[in-house]
């Protein structure tokens, strides 16, 4: 009785919904990383070398490698957006990216296009990186946040370790606009502990959020 | 073990529904939540003590209803049911942790004899998984009935042991739940 009463009350406050597509959803956080990026380019001064270090492999390899745990992170997230997800799909995404960056790395160090590590500059400065990382992909973690809270994530702590990486991983492209290093055990230890810490923290605090 | 299940005979229709009610025909959702709540009703026998049923069966129905749009008329309509009714149901497990042991239900099989036979050996390999000072404290109170202080005697642990053995279990056996695909 008590079922029927309710799919009553269900069926009169039926109102046409558009089906939620990933696409769409992938679009709206592209159109937010980039409205983010064009704004710190237009408001912080790029890096003093910058046209130098455009023509170096290290940067490519460092804004190439955050984009692309970006981009995994973030397709792992679209994907564990639907109640009939499973979360072995966007691990996959992640593993491989990852795997992907640390063997471009190497082979790009390997084959002499990126110089054997150099003197490190002060933890204290590393650390200064890692926290910018994070803080620059703040808005793609609100713009993912508002884009999971819309749709039914029903592994919402593996949703949620992917939102914290991919935004993590979109603030260090950010960042990287504005970041003098691009040593790579710099980069791969700095940048590695922030996408770590956002991974972390999105799988630790966003879980209560997403939660339908 | 759990991923043995359900397989809706009619999805293929339900679809169709799906896609109807999605556009806002209220007679086709009307049908779909019919036989939805039908099927949950089965799922949820089979998985949950029988005075939690129709609460389960409810907060699924609202769940279909409030995320109806992200059903993908590309993608099939019988996965999305099924990640919905597994959700709901680890709220519900969820839930059973956060009450309060003397007002939990006593106990899993009662109403029809086949669905609290099959609870009872879901929840049976379910317990298999814990430690075994966690699953005793469990089956003792929450299936059997017991008191804390019951329990307490009957396993040699003190009474705020027996809890936080019930707590950490539960939370366990959530955990465990969470990490199953159904296969449906």
């Amino acid at each position: 009785m008590a079922n029927k009463r309710l799919i009553d009350g269900l069926v009169d406050g039926l109102t046409p919904v558009r089906p939620r597509t990933r696409w769409r959803d992938a679009v709206l956080l592209a159109i937010v990383g980039a409205a983010e990026l064009a704004l710190v380019m237009m408001l912080q001064p790029m890096r003093a070398d910058m046209m130098v270090a455009m023509h170096q492999p290290m940067f490519w390899w460092k804004v190439g490698g955050s984009l692309c745990i970006t981009i995994a992170g973030s397709a792992a997230l679209v994907v564990l957006l639907t109640p009939d997800a499973r979360v072995g799909a966007g691990r996959r995404f992640v593993l491989a990216a990852a795997a992907a960056v640390l063997v471009a790395g190497l082979a790009l160090i390997g084959g002499g296009a990126m110089p054997m590590p150099g003197s490190m500059p002060d933890w204290r400065e590393g650390l200064n990186c890692a926290r910018l990382c994070f803080l620059y992909g703040l808005p793609m973690l609100a713009a993912m946040v508002f884009v999971a809270r819309r749709a039914a994530p029903a592994r919402p702590r593996a949703a949620a370790t992917a939102a914290g990486l991919a935004s993590t991983g979109w603030g260090s492209v950010v960042f990287s606009w504005t970041c003098p290093y691009d040593d790579p055990v710099y980069i791969t230890l700095w940048f590695g502990l922030a996408l770590t810490a956002g991974a972390l923290a999105g799988r630790l605090l966003l879980p209560r959020l997403l939660r339908w | 073990m759990v991923r043995r299940d359900l397989n809706p005979p009619g999805h293929d229709v339900w679809a169709r529904l799906m896609i109807a009610a999605q556009a806002g025909d209220k007679s086709a959702y009307r049908l779909l939540l019919d036989e939805l709540q039908v099927w949950l009703v089965r799922y949820y026998r089979r998985r949950l003590p029988p005075d939690t049923v129709d609460d389960a069966v409810q907060e699924a129905l609202i769940a279909v209803h409030t995320k109806r749009h992200t059903w993908d008329p590309s993608r099939p309509f019988a996965p999305w049911l099924a990640g919905i009714a597994r959700y709901k149901w680890i709220d519900r497990l969820r839930n059973l942790s956060a009450t309060r042991t003397e007002e939990l239900p006593e106990t899993l099989s009662v109403g029809d004899h086949g669905d609290g036979v099959l609870s009872a050996t879901v929840l049976a390999g379910l317990l298999a998984t814990l430690k075994p000072a966690q699953a005793d404290a469990i089956r003792l109170v929450k299936l059997d009935g017991l008191s804390i202080e019951e329990a307490a005697a009957r396993t040699g642990q003190s009474p705020s042991l027996v809890k936080v053995n019930i707590h950490r279990g539960l939370a366990r056996l959530s955990r465990t739940v969470e990490g199953y695909d159904d296969g449906e």
